[in-house]
């Protein structure tokens, strides 16, 4: 994981100084897969949550139709 | 990097726009602030959540490729002419890292332009996303309370790192083709980044449909109130702070407007700050305007809205968005008065659609951004007609029609209806609006469950550790 830079004697001409240059096209594919795979987690996570949510509000719905009805 | 003057010139540039990006920072906890201030209790973690993904998802996106419409789609394409090459904005580009300039990196780039990417791509790119944010925060307001975070922020990534930055590769780019062919002028971005996140909102909200209980049985609106006016205008009152760097990041610090990388006139030297177009302008200018539109807003916003102190603070901002195309070249009392009557335009528009099409804008984004921007830069065409719109050759002037289509561009085109069409997909795949009892029961209510039943098995706990 080097830099490629040994010494700064010649920083006027040096160019990129990160790790893995001339890796960037790799490593920006990596970033898009991870982002698409992460909308794809998101929606399933969510619509997991939504599930439950739906569930809880049947109960809340129940309970405040009873508290309704016993204010008249 | 070897000339003194021009070494100067480039890093104090960097430290300008890193300036203005912290300041811009502010706008995003604003809206953070106003959007759970306006929701109801119900709903906070939610709304809050909705929100603060935008950072992440916009960020990563307006690298992979927001960042490359910018420089790649000034001319259309295919309006006048191809995809421009952009060696330094992809994603795979050395430039997009770190750099010290001293190489040419691409067959196009040069050696000059190697050694000025270096030090401005970074925190440009930061200036523009900041931009890009607010687009998909404006959106993110007017839809609170019953739409589905993970098609929000599908739309979000359109909006913030597809057709905003288009607009602005059109627009808001000194060789766009708006500016060559219509001489359009919007220099703090009334209808690049206002009347398109306005106009987008509208396309997704007449698709999403309003809040349950929004509009009674014969169609008349009902408020719902903000559950914390307190929270929703320091929410404002820090947009308002963010602003003041976005219009810093809207101008180019400095540059010799005569040098050989702009109009090159033989035995002068000026140097001046310039608006995006390389237009002449200064920061003293942009202090004079910037204040007396929030002013004009604040005054017209109070006398139409009798005193409400929401359509006050929303007036301040609608009022700076209106007079925001022009004001780098407007007198302070111009600005006074555009920034007056776009309040009255946006607060007027916002009830009106209201009530006519039953639209539930939660927190007039619409209106505020999306009319008074619209206003903005028709109004613009009025008062600068015959100005240059750039100071290089061969470029239209400011003309009332070249700013009035630029405005339905901006709107409606690149608004209006991307968002109505990605609605309708979302709506069609069940990723748009969350069902009618969580509606009813509030978006929190699961995680409200959890905490109880997580408290109630803490405190057995505590009472089988005392019995112990």
């Amino acid at each position: 994981m080097s830099t490629g830079m040994k010494s700064f004697e010649n920083l006027d001409q040096a160019g990129a100084i990160y790790p893995m240059v001339g890796m960037e096209g790799v490593l920006a594919l990596v970033g898009i897969a991870i982002w698409i795979i992460w909308h794809f987690w998101q929606i399933c996570i969510e619509n997991r949550e939504h599930r439950k949510d739906i569930e809880n509000a049947k109960t809340w719905h129940a309970e405040r139709t009873k508290k309704l009805s016993k204010n008249g | 990097m070897t000339d003194a003057l021009g070494s100067l010139t480039v890093v104090f540039t960097e430290f300008y726009y890193w300036v203005t990006v912290v300041f811009m920072f502010l706008i995003h906890v604003g809206f953070c602030m106003y959007e759970v201030g306006a929701s109801r209790h119900r709903n906070h973690l939610h709304t809050l959540m909705k929100n603060i993904m935008i950072i992440p998802l916009v960020t990563i996106t307006f690298f992979f490729f927001g960042w490359w419409i910018y420089f790649a789609f000034p001319y259309g394409p295919g309006i006048m002419g191809g995809l421009q090459s952009a060696a330094h904005a992809t994603p795979w580009s050395e430039l997009m890292g770190p750099h010290m300039g001293g190489s040419p990196v691409q067959g196009s780039l040069s050696a000059d332009d190697t050694a000025f990417w270096a030090r401005i791509n970074g925190v440009f790119w930061a200036a523009f996303l900041l931009f890009s944010w607010t687009a998909a925060s404006i959106v993110s307001g007017a839809v609170i309370e019953r739409i589905k975070s993970g098609g929000f922020w599908i739309l979000a990534i359109l909006i913030g790192s597809v057709f905003w930055i288009i607009d602005a590769a059109w627009g808001w780019h000194w060789d766009g083709w708006m500016v060559h062919k219509l001489g359009y002028h919007d220099a703090y971005a009334s209808g690049v980044i206002h009347a398109i996140a306005g106009g987008f909102a509208l396309g997704v909200l007449l698709v999403l449909g309003p809040r349950i209980g929004k509009f009674r049985k014969d169609g008349s609106p009902r408020s719902i109130n903000p559950h914390n006016p307190w929270l929703v205008c320091v929410g404002i009152f820090l947009i308002y702070t963010g602003f003041w760097g976005f219009y810093a990041a809207c101008n180019v610090p400095i540059i010799d407007f005569f040098g050989s990388d702009m109009l090159d006139v033989d035995g002068k030297t000026m140097f001046t700050a310039t608006n995006i177009y390389l237009g002449p302008t200064t920061l003293s200018a942009i202090t004079f305007n910037f204040l007396i539109a929030l002013s004009g807003g604040l005054l017209g916003g109070y006398i139409f809205s009798k005193g409400d102190p929401f359509w006050t603070f929303s007036g301040g901002l609608a009022g700076l968005i209106a007079a925001s195309a022009g004001n780098d070249l407007y007198h302070p009392m111009q600005a006074f008065i555009i920034s007056i009557a776009g309040v009255f335009v946006a607060y007027k528009m916002h009830h009106w659609v209201e009530r006519k099409f039953k639209i539930d804008d939660a927190v007039g984004a619409v209106a505020v951004h999306g009319y008074a921007g619209f206003f903005g830069v028709v109004v613009c065409g009025f008062v600068l007609w015959g100005y240059p719109a750039s100071p290089f050759e061969g470029y239209a002037a400011i003309t009332p029609w070249g700013q009035f289509i630029g405005a339905l561009i901006m709107f409606f085109v690149l608004g209006f209806l991307p968002g109505f069409i990605a609605a309708k997909i979302l709506k069609a795949t069940g990723l748009l609006r969350i069902s009618r009892e969580v509606e009813l029961a509030g978006l929190d209510l699961t995680l409200g469950v959890e905490n109880e039943e997580a408290a109630v098995e803490l405190e057995q706990a505590l009472d089988a550790e005392v019995r112990n």
